[in-house]
């Protein structure tokens, strides 16, 4: 537009210097018509370079004297261009002024009274190349500077006293086809009036335009718009006053101004007001351009704005008035395809204040007073004020809303299957500067909130989640916490329920729980407690009900270290627990769980855990009449989480410590010997590492044994790893104990499926049971496998089958897969044993059995009391009676059912005694009449010592001499499981008969045959006479009873005593 | 008729040599018998029973219809003086049971001896 203003200017000037050269020429050619008209085409020629062409031109000065008035008609500049629309730039059908001829004779001064050009046309072009058609000056050097020059229209002012400048119906056309702007302005009318007095001015700008159309590249930007200015003003005194101006265009604005303005020296004091009159934004909208109008088609907006403006106060260098803006919009809506509500009553006032006091910077503030918009079951109300706009901004709002969750719920996508209904309702007031925000400095931002969720109910797929009222409330600053200073969140409900279909039920009675924040750019540490009153859940058959549960936890983060495990800790204590999954229950009183995590200050990444839990009681069952109860239980343990690993302890890798007290467990399914097996603990204390278990302290009470166990278990973890045995060193000190019970008890720890899978297969296909059992695939005790544990123990009564030991000192090892007795010392009711016992479980169908016992002085009834099979494999014991010394050691396998495999039977046993007693039967009557013993005979047997083998089925009995009363006899032959036999009885010696008499037994237990026969051994105790057969026979006894006397302390050899007794 | 009984002698001839040549059973320079100890090397079977000699004096023994395998067997050292064969059955607890028996027949495929009592056992070389 200032492109404009200079054409107006240049133009305007021109006309005016065209009108007092014309006004000159005119007075001194007597003012005719004929003489004027060509005196001035031909001054025409000097001042303007383009063709022009002047109807006529005419001067009256005396019809209105003292004014020289002067008109000139048709007057036309042409400069034709190619392109543009006409030849004619400017086309003037006339142009009249009036000049005070008295003020000039008098003063010299030219004062132009009137100017008015009607009936013009004004055609600008400008082509491409940016040459314009009104460049029709003479470019002379002086008028290029004068032109060059600003246009002093002041100068120009105040050089006439115009009463009145005046355009009348001019049209104005303007083609710019570097800006692709064409613009035509129809029917201009201006009407200036006024006069100037010296200083002072006073006056009335008119100014309108019947219709304006505008078009650029982007389409039409207006069409037939009319515009009408009117500027009442005046200038009295140093003080310019607007006195209601007033513009209007089309249908799209109409405001109004009204004020001062004063200079006061070298500034100007303003008071202004401006007044937009209400704007219809439907109209408004309308009325835009149709390339405006397609960049809001979308739009249906309605509503009134209304604005008014004040500018008070001095403008000069460095000051500048309080502006003061105040928009009002009333009843507004708003719909876009893009927002998926309707925006209604949209009301509000904003307050925009600028302005800058000396000495001061400029400042500029704003007010919302109430901006509210509601969707239709929605609202927000927003309200608030913004200072230092120009600077750093400070914001302090508070927004009151009240959102309906169902039509919130409504704008997610159909594919999402929520559903949602409540309401959301609450105020949140914040405060802060617009610096602190995009710095991060939330610390320095203040908030006040309160947001509560009445009647909540969503539904997720098949997740569902209740409550009747949930509140919050959060507050920045923090006012409660001294360290975590950032933020405070508080939250409440009441009966907040989830379901997840008809699987997971869960109820939290009221609750309520606080959270104090750090600000998380700088470190993120928060300090949560929550309590909830009541906790009811159930999944399947899985039930629980805590009555009260308080939790409080703290996080401490370093902002920004990704690498780094973050600290937290977290202690949940619950007043009482139940909880049940049939047939288990669990009830559970004053549980406290405190679970911290670190990282490992050797590898960041990883988590080092601390486990707390403590409880008082714990009631749980396990099934019908399937329970356990726990007294005090405490746990500490540490854990470095090692995620790599599979196994549970390597990954965890505990280290602490353990205590229960008052264990009571009763399982009936835990069947030993057909009874329950009920078990107390009174109490248990250990320390354990990821290697090493040390038992502090133990004491079980299982069945009819109650032990106390301390000890060590290591290598725990290298025994996970396969690279060691599980090692133990064990004392297990007792009253009593059952050892029957608790080898059931632990039978088959070690043993994989796969492996007792397959030897039953094995079993099944290698053999036919030998038993009915067999088939019944009974698992027998497995020896666990991959420890090495050894358990000293001291037992003041011992159960074993069917007899009990007193006072059993000795130690019990596990080794792989092993178990063995070693030298245990006790005493039994038949006599006090030295036993060494082996047995081993390579498979279920393929156990060994193995026995080193040493009886030192037992009765040879109570030896077959407690060794019945003794009696069946040798018959000839239960012939007699008195006590003796009697080691045996023997082994076979056994199948799963501990059936002896006959093939395997090893054994050897020795016989020592004196002073023994031949029980008298109907075998001895017999032998006794056969061998020719004299009736009186004492049955009594000074000595006897016998060695005897046993191989698969055959018992060999190697010969050995019997000394009674006066007879001598050497016994000896073998006896099988069948109950066959074979003996024969040397009589060496016979005090009534001098010959050797030999008697042959045969056949069975049933049915034996007695025959006399050769002196089989007659020669056996003879050293001169001994045969080779019968010194092998010797060494071979010799032999057994070697082997098995060597463990025992040091005892005469037969061979010492044989030597002995033949001294 | 005359070449018949002659042909018949040949055959008796042919089956004493070959017989006396494949029994090791022979005697020494006292009279003694002796079999030669290196037949007795291998496996041995009697049924479902199993002797297996080894080179060094060592064996092992085992009974399948006990559901014992061949390394599950145990463990016996054997002697063959003369027609004396012992076994030294050893106990894993230490102690061990000695068998004494004559042998009559111990060829490539058979082996034969009986024990004190007079019970004969007779195995088959096991291939």
């Amino acid at each position: 537009m200032k492109k404009w203003l200079k054409i107006a200017g240049i133009s305007l000037g021109s006309l005016v210097g065209l009108l007092l050269v014309t006004l000159c020429v005119v007075c001194w050619l007597v003012f005719t018509p004929a003489r004027l008209t060509p005196i001035l085409s031909g001054q025409m020629e000097k001042f303007i370079s383009a063709p022009t062409s002047l109807g006529q031109v005419d001067v009256s000065l005396f019809s209105s004297f003292s004014t020289l008035e002067l008109q000139i008609d048709n007057f036309v500049i042409t400069n034709p261009m190619e392109g543009a629309p006409s030849d004619t730039v400017v086309s003037v059908g006339r142009l009249s002024g009036a000049i005070d001829v008295k003020a000039y004779l008098k003063n010299k001064e030219i004062i132009l009274h009137d100017l008015t050009l009607s009936r013009g046309n004004i055609n600008i072009f400008t082509d491409s190349s940016g040459k314009t058609n009104y460049d029709i000056f003479p470019a002379k050097e002086e008028e290029v500077a004068e032109e060059s020059a600003p246009l002093d229209l002041g100068k120009i002012m105040s050089a006439a006293d115009l009463k009145k400048i005046a355009l009348e119906e001019v049209d104005i056309k303007y083609i710019s086809i570097p800006d692709t702007l064409s613009a035509e302005f129809a029917g201009v009318n201006l009407s200036l009036s006024g006069s100037m007095r010296g200083e002072n001015l006073r006056g009335q700008l008119l100014f309108g335009i019947e219709a304006i159309n505008m078009t650029t590249s982007t389409g039409p930007l207006a069409t037939d718009w009319p515009m009408s200015l009117k500027v009442p003003f005046k200038a009295e005194g140093g003080v310019a006053t607007l006195d209601k101006a007033t513009l209007s265009v089309a249908d799209l604005i109409e405001l109004a101004v009204d004020g001062t303005l004063s200079k006061e020296g070298e500034g100007i004091d303003t008071d202004l007001s401006l007044i937009v009159s209400d704007l219809d934004i439907e109209t408004t909208l309308a009325a835009l351009p149709a390339s405006f109008r397609e960049l809001v088609k979308d739009i249906d907006a309605s509503g009134v704005v209304g604005v008014t403006a004040t500018a008070k106060g001095r403008l000069a260098e460095g000051e500048l008035p309080q502006v003061t803006a105040t928009l009002n919009l009333a009843d507004g809506s708003l719909r876009h395809p893009a927002i998926p509500l309707p925006i209604n009553k949209i009301d509000g006032k904003l307050v925009a204040t600028a302005g800058q006091k000396a000495g001061e910077e400029m400042t500029a503030s704003a007010l919302i007073d109430a901006l509210s918009l509601a969707t239709p079951q929605s609202s927000v109300t927003i309200s608030g004020k913004a200072n230092n706009l120009l600077g750093d901004p400070t914001a302090d709002l508070t927004l009151t809303t009240r959102v309906s969750l169902p039509e919130v719920a409504g704008l997610l996508p159909d594919t999402l299957p929520l559903a949602a209904e409540g309401i959301l309702s609450g105020t949140v007031k914040a405060a802060g500067a617009l610096s602190d925000l995009t710095a991060g400095a939330y610390d320095r931002l203040h908030a006040d909130g309160n947001l509560s969720l009445t009647d909540l109910s969503i539904h997720y797929d098949t997740l569902h989640i209740a409550t009747q009222s949930l509140t919050t409330h959060i507050a920045l600053p923090n006012p409660h916490h001294a360290e975590n200073t950032f933020a405070h969140l508080s939250f409440g409900w009441q009966e907040l329920a989830a379901f997840a279909g008809n699987n997971l039920q869960a109820r939290l009675q009221t609750g309520s729980g606080d959270v104090d924040l750090t600000n998380p750019l700088e470190h993120i540490g928060a300090n949560l407690a929550l309590t909830i009153d009541g906790l009811q859940g159930a999944m399947e058959e899985y039930k629980a009900d805590i009555s009260r549960a308080t939790l409080t936890g703290q996080i401490d983060h370093t902002t920004g270290d990704t690498v780094t495990i973050p600290s937290l800790t977290a202690r949940v204590i619950l007043d009482k627990v139940a909880a049940e999954a049939s047939p288990m229950a669990v009830v559970g009183n004053n549980l406290g769980v405190t679970l911290a995590m670190r990282a490992d200050p050797d590898e960041p990444t990883r988590p080092v855990v601390t486990l707390h839990y403590d409880n008082s009681a714990l009631n749980a069952t396990l099934g019908p009449d399937h329970t356990a109860a726990l007294g005090n239980v405490e746990l500490l343990a540490t854990m470095i989480i090692r995620s790599e690993e599979e196994n549970p302890l390597l990954r965890f890798n505990p280290t602490g410590k353990v205590s229960i007290r008052d264990v009571n467990y009763n399982n009936p399914t835990l069947l030993v010997e057909g009874e329950p097996m009920p078990i107390e603990v009174p109490e248990i204390s250990l320390t354990f590492t990821p290697e090493r278990f040390d038992i502090i302290d133990s004491r079980v009470v299982a069945g009819r044994s109650d032990f106390r166990l301390e000890g060590v278990l290591d290598n725990l973890t290298s025994f996970l790893r396969n690279e060691a045995l599980l090692q133990g060193r064990l004392k297990f000190s007792s009253e009593q104990t059952d050892i029957n019970q608790l080898m059931a008890l632990t039978s088959g720890i070690g043993y994989s499926e796969e492996e007792l899978a397959e030897d039953k297969a094995l079993a099944t296909h290698a053999a036919p049971p030998l038993s009915e059992e067999a088939g019944e695939e009974a698992m027998p005790f497995m020896v666990p496998k991959g420890v090495s544990l050894r358990l000293d123990v001291d037992i003041a009564d011992a159960l074993i089958g069917n007899d009990s030991a007193r006072g059993v000192k000795g130690t019990v090892s596990v080794e792989d897969g092993t178990l063995v007795l070693d030298d245990l010392h006790f005493s039994t009711s038949a006599t006090e044993m030295h036993l060494t016992a082996m047995y081993q479980s390579p498979r279920p169908n393929h156990l060994f059995v193995g026995l080193d016992c040493h009886m030192l002085d037992i009765e040879i009834g109570n030896l077959l009391n407690l060794f019945p099979e003794m009696g069946d494999m040798m018959p000839m014991l239960r012939s007699f009676g008195g006590g003796g010394e009697f080691h045996i050691a023997a082994e076979t396998n056994l199948d799963r059912n501990y059936n002896i495999k006959p093939s395997t039977i090893r054994g050897a046993a020795s016989l020592r005694g004196e002073d023994l007693v031949l029980m008298d039967g109907e075998t001895f009557t017999e032998i006794s009449r056969l061998l020719r013993f004299n009736k009186h005979t004492e049955n009594k047997i000074d000595s006897l010592s016998a060695e005897f083998t046993i191989f698969r089925e055959e018992i060999d009995i190697y010969p050995f001499l019997v000394v009674m009363d006066e007879y001598k006899a050497i016994v000896g032959g073998r006896h099988n499981l069948d109950m066959s036999m074979d003996y024969n009885i040397s009589l060496i010696h016979n005090p009534l008969i001098p010959i050797r008499l030999g008697l042959d037994i045969t056949g069975n237990i049933e049915d034996m045959k007695f025959r006399l026969a050769e002196c089989k051994y007659a020669d056996l105790y003879r050293p001169a006479e001994q045969k080779v057969v019968e010194t092998s026979q010797l060494a071979l006894r010799e032999l057994i009873r070697k082997a098995l006397t060597q463990t025992v302390e040091s005892e005469p050899t037969e061979a010492e005593e044989d030597k002995g007794g033949d001294s | 008729m005359k070449n018949s009984i002659k042909k018949f002698l040949l055959f008796l001839l042919a089956s004493v040599a070959i017989g006396t040549a494949l029994t090791s059973c022979s005697t020494n320079d006292d009279g003694e018998a002796y079999f030669d100890e290196t037949f007795l090397y291998g496996k041995w079977q009697s049924g479902t029973e199993f002797y297996r000699y080894d080179a060094g004096g060592e064996g092992v023994t085992w009974d399948t219809a006990d559901d014992v395998t061949e390394s599950e067997g145990q463990k016996f050292t054997w002697t063959l003086s003369g027609d004396e064969l012992k076994h030294i059955h050893i106990m894993v607890m230490g102690g061990s049971v000695p068998k004494v028996y004559t042998v009559t027949t111990l060829t490539a495929s058979t082996l034969s001896y009986y024990d004190s009592f007079g019970k004969v056992f007779t195995f088959s070389k096991v291939r």
